[in-house]
């Protein structure tokens, strides 16, 4: 009976306590020990001095900046993301391996080395933005610019949380549809869009989650002129330049705010889309 | 309603699924089709389903020539064998599904989806279940949710691929018992899948068993069981010791002694020469010892149990392994013990070519 129970009880990793110790300690040390630091920082402003920081018109200027240009680097991602998955995963063609792995390419490149690409291609001078400047487009040092490096960073995310799901969906489930007389339409949109979008969801969060902290990227093509190109995480830097760490902290706080905001609405949205994974 | 499955080949690459293959199926009929897995079966069900579609030959469905029809015109019910159930929709809207994407000239009423959905959930059983999801039900009960989504688009004919083939040993025999009297309460015409051979005797009206593509042999289960036609059906069905005969003028000999010509059936345009025999366990006779007309000696390797009869394995000679299967107080009279050799008589032999 005893042994049995002992039995049971073990597990592929050494003890609850120590692994769970040692996760636990990472976490403070990484996660919860600088989030501390910089609400600290941000208290020895005082209120006022606080709320003065984060309205200043340069201040909502960049959140305006970034914000928009986030949301329109997302809106692309998320369409563009499940197409990629899409295709990945649907279709058998030569080169798909080589494209598969050339996805996460953006997380391997060192964003300085992005932002450089993007200015020598999209700048005045680059081989797409001495075309576009005929049009009257103008990408380098423009928000178009800035969307276009958050553009770039954030790809893997929708396509990399989407794949696996999409992977998943059999291919008798959609037969069935098929056979109980559900147009091709009808199938994507009540059976295969119900089961991704928990997925995308998360995907298109961590994906606007990354164009909201950008800056290696952004910085080289932005222009970075206040009021007008000039991003948060930009402005943060700006800041701590100064030695004003409280400003800097109460900005950062804003960007945090926002990312837990972020988190609670999409995961509270995930928990409703998945509900039929609980078992009784 | 009727099916005639008029000289359908279905290839994938070289390789030959289903191969000039006709059979017609009558309305009403419940009907099996057996065979060992690669033989094509579930290709053929998928070809009348509209899920897939032959290369030549026509595939005519009341009548009417479906053959390029797409699945969903076909009004046919396809019962998947992972049952293939919308997991994020509860059992009501999986049932629902088929009605609810109709187009609206000919979608039931709100009423009238609510009413059939929950007369089918009665049907299958499952009657207070309608609220619940894919993933709080067990395997037999989601195969019948299957079942009645099915049925909700009222289907001319019910196509199922290995219904059974998931569940577990009990739940299996409950089920097939059940879609028995579900075919008779609504006589739709039915086809289903299997590689039982139990579970196609046991359900079906007709069985046809299938080999490489073609059909091996199609009649009732009495007689596909009682008079099997090839050497693959042999095999097929098991229980069969094969043994090389000798044919020569028409009498056929094992091991150089020859057999009564009224315990052998030659297969047709048999020629002199080397050929497979083919004897089921239950024409194989231990004989006691001193009795003549032993074709083979074989060494008592292991005994079952099973009912009145019993089924034991012999070794012979040159190292393979027969089966006999005869009446309990028959083989107790016998008395063998493990290890003990004994003669083996012959009552009936197939002979085919080999």
């Amino acid at each position: 009976m005893s042994l049995s129970s002992l039995e049971r009880r073990r597990r592929v990793m050494p003890g609850f306590g120590l692994s769970m110790g040692v996760a636990l300690t990472y976490f403070a040390l990484i996660i919860l020990l600088p989030l501390v630091a910089m609400a600290i920082k941000t208290a020895s402003l005082g209120w006022e001095q606080y709320w003065k920081v984060i309205t200043a018109p340069r201040s909502l200027a960049s959140y305006r900046i970034t914000v928009t240009c986030a949301l329109a680097a997302t809106v692309l991602n998320a369409v563009v993301g499940l197409l990629f998955a899409w295709v990945l995963t649907r279709y058998r063609f030569p080169g798909r391996r080589l494209l598969d792995g050339l996805v996460d390419l953006p997380f391997a490149l060192p964003t300085a080395v992005a932002g450089v690409t993007l200015v020598t291609l999209l700048g005045p001078n680059g081989w797409f933005g001495s075309l576009l400047e005929p049009l009257g487009i103008k990408v380098a040092y423009t928000p178009l610019g800035i969307m276009a490096a958050m553009f770039f960073t954030s790809i893997p995310f929708v396509v990399r949380t989407v794949q696996p799901v999409l992977e998943d969906v059999s291919a008798d489930v959609e037969e069935a549809a098929k056979s109980l007389g559900a147009r091709p339409w009808q199938t994507f949109a009540l059976v295969i869009w119900p089961l991704i979008m928990p997925a995308f969801l998360a995907g298109a969060t961590m994906s606007f989650a990354r164009s909201l902290g950008e800056f290696g990227a952004v910085v080289f093509i932005a222009g970075n002129l206040p009021m007008q190109t000039e991003i948060t995480s930009l402005l943060i830097f700006i800041r701590l330049d100064e030695y004003s760490y409280g400003a800097a902290a109460a900005l950062a706080s804003v960007l945090l705010i926002a990312a837990f905001l972020m988190l609670f609405i999409t995961n509270s949205l995930q928990a409703w889309a998945l509900r039929y994974a609980r078992r009784s | 309603m009727s099916i005639v499955i008029d000289h359908v080949s279905r290839h994938f690459e070289t390789f030959a699924a289903v191969n000039d293959l006709s059979l017609d199926i009558a309305e009403g009929e419940l009907l099996a089709l057996l065979g060992p897995s690669g033989s094509g079966k579930t290709t053929l069900l998928r070809l009348i389903a509209g899920l897939d579609f032959p290369d030549s030959g026509r595939i005519i469905i009341d009548g009417r020539d479906a053959t390029n029809l797409p699945a969903g015109e076909r009004r046919i019910g396809f019962v998947f064998q992972h049952y293939a159930l919308f997991r994020h929709m509860t059992v009501r809207e999986n049932v629902d599904f088929g009605m609810r994407v109709m187009p609206s000239s000919r979608r039931p009423s709100r009423s009238e989806r609510r009413e059939r959905v929950e007369r089918l959930l009665g049907t299958v059983q499952l009657a207070g279940l309608g609220d619940r999801f894919p993933a709080q039900l067990s395997g037999g009960q989601r195969q019948r949710v299957a079942l009645a989504r099915a049925l909700a688009i009222r289907p001319s004919v019910l196509l199922l691929d290995e219904p059974f083939g998931a569940l577990d040993a009990a739940v299996r025999r409950d089920l097939r018992r059940w879609l028995r009297q579900l075919h008779e309460e609504l006589a739709v015409t039915t086809v289903f899948v299997t590689h039982d051979q139990e579970e196609a005797l046991e359900v079906a009206d007709r069985i046809v068993v299938m080999n490489a593509g073609r059909i091996e042999q199609s009649g009732t289960p009495t007689e596909v069981e009682a008079r099997p036609a090839t050497a693959f059906m042999h095999s097929f069905l098991g229980g069969a010791n094969r043994f090389a005969v000798e044919v020569h003028g028409g009498v056929a000999s094992v091991a150089g002694q020859p057999l009564p010509r009224d315990a052998v059936t030659l297969a047709e345009g048999i020629g002199d020469g080397a050929a497979q025999g083919f004897v089921r366990a239950h024409d194989l006779l231990p004989l006691v010892a001193g009795t003549p007309g032993a074709y083979a000696v074989g060494r008592l390797d292991h005994v079952v149990a099973h009912g009145g009869t019993v089924r034991a394995e012999f070794a012979t000679p040159d190292g393979r392994s027969v089966e006999a299967e005869i009446a309990r107080d028959e083989w107790e009279r016998l008395a063998l013990t493990r290890g003990q050799s004994i003669g083996l008589g012959i009552r009936r032999m197939a002979v085919f070519p080999e």
